[in-house]
């Protein structure tokens, strides 16, 4: 059993990849494992919950920063709070098949980019470029109001357009600095004594 | 039931061709030829085509569909009916109105051979996929065959050398669901003016008797026939070539790889409900901690993998029930009775919120879905129906329990001759 679908590179040239479960799984295990190291967990909590029928990996994450909510689909007035979750499911067949994020549908957060079902808007999902990695990027930098990610254009809830650029002018947006979120860097391994003595300087030359 | 054909004036090899099952997918220009040569030689034939006759399509098809009578029947069924006359005693021929998305790997299977003559290369790579997926030992022989202005052009294969798409540039399928042939797309471009590239009847005859040809060499035996290109040229360059395709480097297509075992399920997709589906899995596996994947279906560039329960109406935005596979759901599908009535279109320019969307089926799958035929959940006749057990897995990070076994309904390929439509 294979997976199939169309990638394009950078030149336009559009070619078809087949993957193997395995393959599919692998990918899957690489990212995720990739995703845990790049965010500080003081900030992001990244969280295994048991995966459900059709589901292949289902992640709940957690900014530790002020956002904002809504409570339901006619809610229009974001309330603040200090912490905010997301849940992105991947299927059988990532990275060719799409991943699913979305939050509480009674506890969601208030951007232009968030359905008023709960169902974030993550674009189009373009293969071999997107991946969980960028999906929880752009989940979470949405998560602290970083007007970088958001997309005015998105059709999800154009009432708080207004809201969010307002929140930007304001200097408010995004809520926290963004390179907080990121796991430190880690300092590279310390240099190896030598083991081998340097032999004694040649004589030199007389002049 | 004497044969009305006199032995004595026919080939000594006619009797190996009595057995012989033949599958022709597409019954235009080129199909309807194929048909009438195969049953001719005195093999069954079978027909697979979802479009009908049109006028137009008199100058290029074989005589034995009737002009202007056979304008607006299906292809396949008219064909198939119009070489009823020419079969040879105990032979059968069939004509089903299907699209190709119709068919799984297991009816492709129940073939002796298969003769592709479709006009374009999202088929060609559909049908692919569905021959990779069949166990090497059951694969039938495949002929692929095509025109190129006077150019006829057919290509017999075992599976075994290369595939399909190894003889497919992937260019040609960026947009595959343009017209094309065997050895290239139909439209060329001169000066950025696009013309469509003209082909006569009689090359598509040529080409539909050079699959005749190879089928026949097949049967017989003969050295060096398969996996071998046989290329028609018309004067003023006349010629016939034998060449042999190599496989193509990194072919998605050579990649798919079939199943290991296929167990089987009583029943066909038009008959077993997903109640009785999982009760028979569950009897083979001796367990109920289980998914049935929804069938996925990659064509036209997208990859179509779920079952959709409920969505919003693209017109009004209304919450509908849909109960349909992704892959049998077209815009225009997505509306509530109210916007039909009143004809308003499906919206492109709106962005609606995903609907609710089953990727598994169980025990705990929606009450709706347990009373739906598998057919009606979107798994073709003749399909690997693919189950998933996670065995304790949290998720598919815990690789080494998950495992999968595909099952497919054992009469499935009897059904085929039982239907006349597929939709």
């Amino acid at each position: 059993m294979s997976y199939t679908a169309n990638y394009t590179d950078e030149h336009g040239n559009t070619t078809t990849v087949s993957i193997s479960e395995e393959e599919s799984r692998e990918a899957l295990r690489n990212d995720y494992e990739a995703l845990i190291k790049i965010y500080n967990p003081r900030y992001v909590r990244i969280e295994r919950k048991r995966a459900q029928e059709g589901e292949a990996l289902h992640l709940a994450i957690t900014v530790k920063a002020p956002s904002h909510y809504l409570i339901d689909n006619n809610d229009k007035t974001p309330k603040a709070c200090q912490s905010m979750t997301a849940e992105i499911i991947a299927f059988p067949g990532y990275p060719l098949m799409s991943v699913r994020a979305f939050y509480a549908p009674d506890h969601y957060l208030a951007s232009p980019n968030v359905f008023r079902s709960g169902g974030a808007c993550i674009d189009r999902w373009v293969v071999f470029t997107s991946s969980l990695l960028t999906v929880a990027e752009k989940l979470i930098m949405d998560m602290i109001h970083n007007p970088v990610v958001t997309r005015y254009d998105s059709m999800a809830n154009p009432t708080l357009e207004e809201w969010h650029k307002a929140g930007v002018a304001r200097g408010e947006f995004p809520t926290i600095r963004p390179q907080l979120l990121y796991a430190p860097a880690v300092p590279l391994p310390e240099r190896r004594q030598r083991t081998v003595k340097t032999p004694p300087p040649l004589p030199r030359r007389r002049t | 039931m004497e044969s009305i054909y006199n032995p004595l004036k026919l080939s000594v090899y006619r009797p190996l061709f009595r057995e012989k099952k033949v599958l022709i997918i597409g019954s235009g220009a080129v199909g309807s030829y194929a048909a009438e040569n195969i049953a001719k030689m005195g093999a069954s034939v079978c027909l697979v085509d979802f479009d009908s006759f049109t006028l137009e399509n008199a100058a290029k098809h074989s005589g034995v569909v009737r002009t202007p009578e056979d304008v607006g029947r299906y292809k396949a069924i008219c064909v198939a009916e119009r070489i009823r006359p020419l079969l040879e005693e105990g032979c059968v021929s069939h004509g089903v109105a299907a699209d190709l998305c119709m068919l799984g790997p297991e009816v492709i299977a129940s073939y002796d051979g298969v003769i592709l003559c479709v006009d374009n290369y999202a088929a060609k790579a559909l049908f692919n996929d569905l021959y990779m997926s069949i166990p090497e030992e059951r694969r039938p022989i495949v002929i692929m065959d095509g025109t190129h202005e006077e150019m006829a052009q057919s290509v017999i294969l075992d599976g075994k050398e290369f595939c399909l798409r190894c003889l497919l540039d992937e260019k040609w399928l960026e947009n595959g669901a343009a017209r094309t042939s065997c050895s290239g797309a139909q439209i060329r471009e001169i000066d950025g003016v696009q013309e469509i590239i003209r082909t006569s009847g009689l090359a598509s005859s040529i080409a539909a008797n050079l699959s005749a040809e190879q089928f026949r060499a097949a049967v017989i035996g003969a050295d060096q026939v398969m996996n071998r290109r046989v290329t028609y040229t018309a004067y003023p360059h006349f010629e016939l070539s034998v060449s042999r395709p190599m496989p193509k480097k990194n072919c998605p297509g050579c990649h798919i790889k079939p199943p290991k075992e296929i167990r089987k399920l009583t029943g066909s997709v038009f008959d077993v409900t997903l109640g009785e589906a999982l009760n028979q899995i569950s009897e083979s596996l001796e367990t109920r901690d289980f998914e049935i994947a929804v069938h996925s279906l990659f064509y036209k560039n997208v990859m179509y993998a779920g079952f959709i329960l409920e969505d919003v109406c693209h017109a009004c935005g209304k919450p509908i029930t849909v109960m349909r596979h992704e892959g049998r759901t077209f815009l225009e599908d997505l509306r509530c009775e109210d916007c039909i009535r009143e004809k308003k279109h499906a919206r492109r320019d709106v962005d609606f919120p995903p609907g609710r969307i089953e990727y598994a089926l169980t025990e705990k799958s929606d009450p709706r879905l347990m009373s739906m035929k598998l057919f009606e959940l979107g798994y073709p006749l003749g399909a690997h129906i693919r189950v998933i057990q996670r065995n304790g897995a949290f998720d598919f990070l815990d690789m080494d329990r998950i495992t999968t076994t595909v099952f497919t309904c054992t009469d499935d390929p009897a059904q085929f001759y039982n239907v006349e439509h597929l939709r």
